[in-house]
């Protein structure tokens, strides 16, 4: 019957929730100051406690002792780093991941695979953003989370995914989001598996015959327009037609093509029939970088780097919300006491796959250093790795200038939005990132982010990690409190440490009885474990708790609610 | 190229006589004259005469008496070598690899060591005189897939019965775990492998802790019946194995398993080969440090790794040689079994030597399976498999003249060579 | 530190790769083996500029001009291999009975270290197919083994034929008959697809055409819909790509031969056709090329009743053969491959050493160029250090374009250019012998296809 209990408490969790995030208070003014900041307004362009006033959504004044109105709300962001919102040169960010279906496909006779629909072949070049986006999805909140204020999102899928649409990261409904349509046709060169195009060389000769007929296509619809008499009515096929602004030149293809031969691939067929091309999601580009600075191909390159197999951290169920930066440094300092007894010696295989891996890493400083312009794509890159990745490429040469010019003036650019976004200049949107400290220093936090005026306020979590790997004593008795918004809820929290293996109950004002906390572990000072909230035992929260002396902070995650936040003291003796 | 001519025209002559059928094998007693006789272990013999009587080598040697009634072959400007074992292989155990029905090495299950090879021969398949044309007489013959593929046996390449056929050793053959992919298309995951290769190696030694209690109580049972075990085929199986009567045929690749392999085998005192050994000269001195013996091939294979030389599978048997390791070649194959001395030739190329890679096809794999007292050497007393060849029987360009095995001289026709006098010049040509 | 050297080492060695596509090298006092115009002993060959200058004693070149002393050793035509899917990212797009459109030089593979080992082997030029999953497979790529580039472009050999893939048999029957229920599942079906795509081929060329005349004359003059299939059938048709078919019985070779006919098209190489020996004077009188290999048989059906002697007597019968591999593994060893005709069918060094060099050149239209050691043809040259058809014959140096691929007293034995990052430990993986296998070569990638989701 306990757990009956706790589960009716975490029902009525849920219940509180909605209504009270719903219901926050309209803001009184448009007008926003933000003052004695360090202003970042371009790539190597800083005012020094500086000056900004939003109004309206825009930017209405930056610099150095501008007055600040009198019905500015001023934000507390004294001494820190203001930035042009970043913009995602390509991104799925707002498009759910298709479930996948259980079926069993698997020997299954696919009669049709000669000529299957368009939508079976993953030809749907005619799809548009604005009705595949889901604006509850929960990338639109991390992106805007680490700063992205805008994003050139493009749908999911094979060989032409669909349209491409400049979004601002805030809104309810898909029309709030949509800055612009038609920004892009964005391609790949993936097959669709089991039917035609199922391969690489069907879809290069696919888009070729799509090309050709388009082009055929517009002709006739072009002379029927003029004289339609004694001729057949042209074709009206929408794939077709998806083409027209690209065949005009007045679409570039945005064009997926992450390694050295795709860059190849999507060079011939760009070569052969002449569309502006954009390259996207590159890792491999140094090999083709004289091509592309030749040819002036703008380019995307990717946030995603390769994991250095000799940091692999372990992964533990639970933390996959962890980067790959964090699991790596775990390991390394596990790793620092016996790397001090005798120097590694690497193996030729390895010697060769850590200068690989340093190629990959270095791949925007070699742009850089070429003077090639790029921009940055988060497609097909982990969130939580995105800022680690900046840091190690600025590690690895790249300039902040460089990085920063990445993420807001060589997007806008691209996608032909320079007047209104990139930089921080009097008329333009207020899109603007601020952190506590310069963006890609390794503590710094990003604190407030603004779209279009509308402020985004992020917490500091305080992360106090013990640096010694000695456990922490949990043994006592902790009262906490879980911060769910409207309704917040204590207990009180028992642990026991009996040779290392912790055991303990868990109390709740909203639920009568105590719960046997389960698979609690202990590493360092970061304790975990389980607390099952159904009678079957079977839906469990989870918490992670930091302990640091007498204090505790961390998260419960609640399966198909969320994260909250938990705090907590111990109860002395 | 005249001489090439007059071959063919021999040739038509001596094996046209039926279209449809292979000729019949001939008993008796034959001196082979006037040959260099190459013994491989009391050395070579030029000029001199073999005695073959009752299916045995009675004499060897330069001056020998050759009784009367025995028919004679000249063998001027040719020689006799042993014939060649293959010593892992599926010969005779599929006649078409593709078409399932026909195929009988991979029996359903796992542990299943009670599946003898020797069952599933067919002394008919047509693959078998496609192979002895090529000189090799004898083969081990292999069951596959499982954790225990079956029992393998030693068959020579001539008979109508598998009784007739089996050359006098039996092995169980072990797949030793491991965490390899299969192949490009296994899609399991690093830890699921993993997980399998432990699992796996749970259950081969729980096998073996059952088959050591297994023996234990049959041998008591021998003086008190009651205490007779309950039927088990598996463990009747592993009898002999555990009792160390016969080597185990230990299946093992990659460097890493090769090591543990050894360890287990060590630890559990078993009598065993290494097979397979593709990453053999990795841990080389491992290996001869064993002292167990090693069955390898196919020599003519690609690297197990991307990142390796490209000839490491050409150079492993003569590195293996070299270290001190006991080694014999196999082809792995089914059909294709009669490439076994061109494999051989790849060893000695690429550093075995041209002796030590004969000793590799023929009296290393005789003293491995202990049949060395009948096979392996051209040696009194021994089987006559025996080749009569215009050269070096591992050049590719080689003819066998004469064939016996077993003290049967089999003749020199298979499918593939009356396919090529039926249509060399075919009749009707063009015509109709 | 240390890193950022090895980085700049690749750089350098990337730079390299890329800048030269052509060399010069005079090659010393040589056993040279020039397959068209007998063997020269103590010769040597100078290559200029990726072209072989002059054949001769004594010949001498400019001091920058690299020398390899080749006393002892013998000296061949770089080998071709005229069916390999090598190099390729794709082999087969098995989703329909005819792809013709599809081509795999779309989908060339530099980096694939299966080029190093063919180099290894003597290996110049290899005849990069589709597969033969389709009765009409995808559009081949000639290629040149000019390793260490990243650039898919510098595989190719410009300038080589257009050539094409058909299959007959079991492969096709099975994919399409057996897998998905649709024709073609006989070999009576496989006639009719080729008879469709041949039939709607001609009468797309007949649509353009008409098209082509009235257009500008005829207001009301509208293009065919633009069918790059059956552009490529018009190809076909035209004589301007060579058709390379999978086949192995002597009925199914004969019908391709029947409908080629009937279509007007005489330019095909039948590759693996087993059976082939059955039919070789159909064949010659045809004027049909067969490809064949050395000795696989009975891995199917339908190569039940092959014997090794196919080569011996198909090239006794006046067809022009070649030896080929269809496999990562045999490539290396061609040379041996071509050797067995000699136990199958004692065929001369001469002829035995043509099935591997110029008569794989005429089958894939480039016999101008490369297969043989003639003045003015291609540098293209594999040295050994005993006689290419001993089983004791090592190669030592591979030279393409005048350019060394291979040497192998200078290589590395790690010779991956592209790597991975995240590799921790090269990854052990048994590449067995296709023959193993219910499948050929020919059918990589198949089965993913038809079972993947």
């Amino acid at each position: 019957m306990k757990k009956h209990y706790l589960l009716t408490l975490f029902f009525l969790l849920v219940m509180c929730i909605r209504p009270f995030a719903q219901e926050a208070l309209s803001p009184i003014t448009k007008t926003i100051a933000i003052k004695d900041v360090h202003i970042v307004q371009k790539p190597g362009q800083i005012i020094e406690l500086g000056t900004l006033i939003i109004n309206n959504g825009l930017i209405q004044a930056v610099g150095k002792g501008t007055p600040i109105p009198a019905n500015a709300k001023i934000l507390e962001a004294d001494s820190m780093y203001v930035y042009a919102g970043f913009i995602d040169g390509i991104s799925h960010a707002g498009i759910s991941q298709a479930e996948k279906k259980e079926e069993n496909t698997r020997g299954r006779r696919e009669k049709d695979a000669a000529n299957p629909s368009y939508e079976k072949a993953g030809i749907q070049p005619q799809l548009q953003v604005r009705d595949l986006l889901n604006p509850k999805d929960k990338s639109i909140v991390d992106m805007r989370k680490l700063g992205y204020t805008a994003a050139h999102v493009v749908p999911r899928g094979k060989m032409l995914p669909g349209g491409g649409s400049l979004l601002l990261l805030n809104g309810t409904t898909p029309d709030d989001f949509i800055y612009s349509d038609n920004t892009a046709m964005y391609a790949q060169l993936q097959g669709a598996g089991n039917v035609y195009p199922a391969t690489l060389i069907a879809v290069m000769s696919k888009f070729r015959e799509l090309y050709a007929q388009a082009a055929q296509a517009k002709t006739n619809e072009k002379n029927y327009r003029l004289n339609p008499v004694g001729k057949s009515r042209p074709s009206q096929d929408r794939v077709l037609q998806a083409f027209y602004p690209v065949i005009d030149k007045s679409q570039s293809v945005f064009f997926k093509a992450p390694g050295v031969k795709d860059i190849h691939r999507v060079f011939t067929l760009q070569k052969e029939l002449g569309f502006p091309l954009v390259l996207v999601d590159v890792k491999q580009g140094w090999h083709l970088a004289d091509k592309i600075k030749s040819t002036r191909t703008p380019v995307l390159l990717s946030l995603d780097l390769p994991k250095d197999p000799s940091k692999k951290g372990k992964s533990k169920k639970g933390k996959e919300e962890k980067s790959d930066e964090e699991k790596e440094e775990n390991t390394a300092k596990k790793e620092k006491s016996t790397a001090k007894k005798k120097e590694k010696v690497l193996t030729p295989f390895q010697k060769k796959q850590q200068a690989a891996l340093k190629q990959y890493n270095a791949q925007a400083a070699f742009f850089q250093d070429k003077n090639i312009p790029f921009g940055f794509t988060s497609i097909n890159t982990k969130t939580a790795n995105i800022r680690p990745n900046l840091r190690k490429m600025i590690t690895n040469g790249l300039t902040q200038e460089t990085a920063l010019a990445a993420l807001t003036t060589i997007p806008a650019k691209q996608l032909g939005v320079s007047k209104m976004m990139g930089t921080l200049e009097k008329g333009k949107l207020a899109n603007l990132v601020i952190s506590d400290k310069p963006y890609f220093e390794e503590k710094s936090n990003v604190r407030f982010v603004i779209i279009e005026g509308k402020v985004f306020e992020y917490e500091v979590k305080k992360k106090k990690k013990s640096d010694s790997s000695e456990p922490a004593n949990v043994v006592g008795t902790w009262n906490y409190e879980i911060s769910i918004p409207g309704t917040p809820s204590s207990g009180v929290l028992i642990l026991k440490n009996k040779d290392g293996n912790i055991t303990g109950s868990i109390t709740n004002d909203m639920a009568e009885g105590a719960e046997d906390i389960q698979d609690a572990e202990l590493d360092g000072n970061e304790l975990t474990f389980l607390v099952p909230i159904d009678d079957s035992g079977a839906a469990k929260a989870s918490l992670t708790l930091t302990i640091d002396k007498d204090s505790i902070e961390g998260s419960v995650t609640i399966p198909e609610m969320g994260s909250f936040d938990v705090e907590g003291e111990r109860v002395p003796e | 190229m005249k001489y090439n001519i007059l071959y063919i025209l021999l040739f038509c002559c001596f094996s046209y006589q039926g279209i449809a059928q292979t000729a019949k094998a001939n008993s008796g007693s034959f001196a082979l004259n006037n040959a260099t006789i190459v013994t491989v272990t009391k050395g070579t013999i030029k000029n001199g005469s073999l005695l073959i009587e009752n299916g045995k080598i009675t004499a060897v040697g330069k001056d020998i008496s050759i009784p009367d009634g025995v028919t004679t072959i000249d063998c001027s400007g040719k020689s006799i070598y042993p014939g060649m074992i293959d010593s892992g292989t599926q010969l005779g155990m599929a006649e078409v690899n593709a078409v399932s029905l026909t195929v009988d090495h991979n029996e359903v299950g796992d542990i299943k060591p009670h599946m003898q090879a020797l069952t599933a021969i067919n002394p008919n398949n047509v693959a078998i005189p496609v192979t002895r044309v090529n000189g090799v007489t004898t083969v081990l013959s292999v069951p596959t897939g499982g954790l225990i593929p079956g029992t393998a046996a030693l068959i020579n390449l001539v008979g109508y019965t598998p009784d007739q056929m089996y050359a006098g050793f039996k092995g169980v053959a072990i797949n030793f775990p491991s965490a390899n992919k299969r192949g490009r298309w296994d899609r399991r995951s690093e830890e699921d492998r993993k997980k399998e290769e432990e699992k796996k190696l749970k259950s081969l030694n729980d096998i073996w802790e059952q088959a050591n209690l297994y023996a234990k109580i049959d041998s008591a049972s021998q003086s008190n019946k009651s205490l007779r075990p309950e039927y088990n085929p598996q463990m009747e199986a592993m009898l002999p194995v555990v009792q160390g009567k016969t080597p185990v045929l230990v299946e093992v690749n990659q460097e890493k398993n090769i090591l543990s392999a050894i360890k287990w085998i060590q630890k559990n005192k078993i009598n065993a080969v290494l097979t397979g050994v593709a990453e053999g000269w990795r841990v080389a001195k491992e290996i001869a440090a064993s002292k167990i013996p090693v069955i390898t091939g196919p020599i003519l294979s690609l690297p197990t790794r991307a990142s390796d030389r490209y000839d490491t599978r050409y150079t492993n048997a003569g590195i293996l040689h070299k270290a001190g390791v006991k080694v014999a070649i196999r082809t792995d194959d089914s059909e294709n079994v009669r490439n076994l001395p061109f494999n051989a030739g790849f060893a000695a190329a690429y550093g075995m030597g041209k002796e030590a890679a004969l000793k590799a096809v023929t009296i290393n794999p005789a003293e491995i399976f202990g049949v060395a007292d009948q096979l392996g050497s051209l040696e009194v007393g021994k089987s006559a498999n025996l080749i009569v060849t215009d050269g070096d029987p591992f050049e590719t360009k080689t003819q066998i003249s004469h064939l016996f095995i077993n003290g049967w001289q089999v003749a020199i026709d298979s499918r593939h060579i009356q396919l090529y006098h039926e249509f060399l010049d075919r009749s009707p040509g063009l015509r109709k | 530190m240390k890193n950022n050297i090895l980085f700049f080492l690749c750089l350098c060695l990337t730079f390299i790769g890329t800048a030269q596509t052509t060399g010069s090298i005079l090659i010393k006092n040589g056993t040279v083996i020039t397959i068209t115009n007998g063997t020269l002993t103590e010769t040597d060959v100078l290559i200029k500029d990726g072209k072989i200058k002059s054949i001769g004693k004594d010949l001498s070149a400019g001091e920058d001009t690299k020398t390899v002393d080749a006393t002892g050793l013998f000296v061949m035509p770089g080998i071709i291999d005229a069916h390999s899917h090598l190099a390729l990212d794709v082999v087969n797009e098995a989703s329909s009975p005819s792809t013709a459109e599809v081509w795999v030089g779309d989908a060339l593979n530099p980096l694939d270290v299966g080029l190093y080992r063919a180099l290894a082997g003597g290996v110049t030029v290899s005849h990069a197919m589709h597969g033969s999953a389709n009765a009409i497979g995808g559009q081949c790529e000639t290629i040149k083994h000019r390793y260490g580039t990243f650039d898919p472009e510098e595989l190719r050999m410009d300038g080589a034929p257009r050539t094409i893939k058909f299959a007959l048999g079991e492969n096709p029957m099975r994919v399409h008959g057996e897998g998905r229920g649709i024709l073609p599942r006989t070999r009576m079906g496989i006639e009719q697809v080729f008879r469709a795509e041949f039939s709607k081929g001609q009468r797309y060329m007949e649509a353009w055409d008409t098209y082509n005349k009235t257009k500008g004359k005829v207001s009301t003059a509208t293009a065919p819909k633009y069918d790059r299939r059956l552009e490529t059938m018009a190809d076909i048709l035209k004589g301007d790509i060579i058709i390379h078919c999978h086949s192995y019985r002597a009925d199914e070779i004969l019908m391709l031969m029947n409908v080629l006919k009937d279509f007007g098209v005489d330019r095909i190489t039948y590759q693996h056709v087993n059976e082939g020996f059955k039919v070789a004077p159909e064949l010659a009188e045809f004027g049909a090329s067969a490809s064949v290999f050395a000795d696989w048989w009975a891995y199917k059906f339908e190569v039940y009743y092959s014997t090794a002697y196919n080569a011996a007597i198909l090239t006794k019968n006046g067809v022009i053969t070649s030896i080929n591999s269809d496999s990562r593994e045999l490539i290396r060893h061609l040379y041996h491959e071509a050797a067995k005709t000699q136990r199958y069918g004692g065929l001369s060094d001469e002829e035995a050493l043509s099935l591997i060099t110029i008569n794989p050149a005429k089958q894939l239209g480039i016999d101008k160029r490369v297969g043989s050691i003639e003045e003015g043809k291609e540098g293209d040259i594999a040295i050994f250090n005993a006689h290419p058809l001993s089983i004791y014959a090592i190669p030592q140096m591979t030279i393409v374009d005048g350019l060394v691929y291979f040497d192998i007293n200078e290589d590395a034995d790690d010779m991956r250019v592209d790597i991975n990052p995240e590799e921790t430990e090269p990854m052990f993986m048994m590449e067995s012998n296709s023959h193993d296998h219910a499948n050929d070569a020919c059918m990589e990638g198949v089965s993913e296809q038809l079972h993947k989701h």
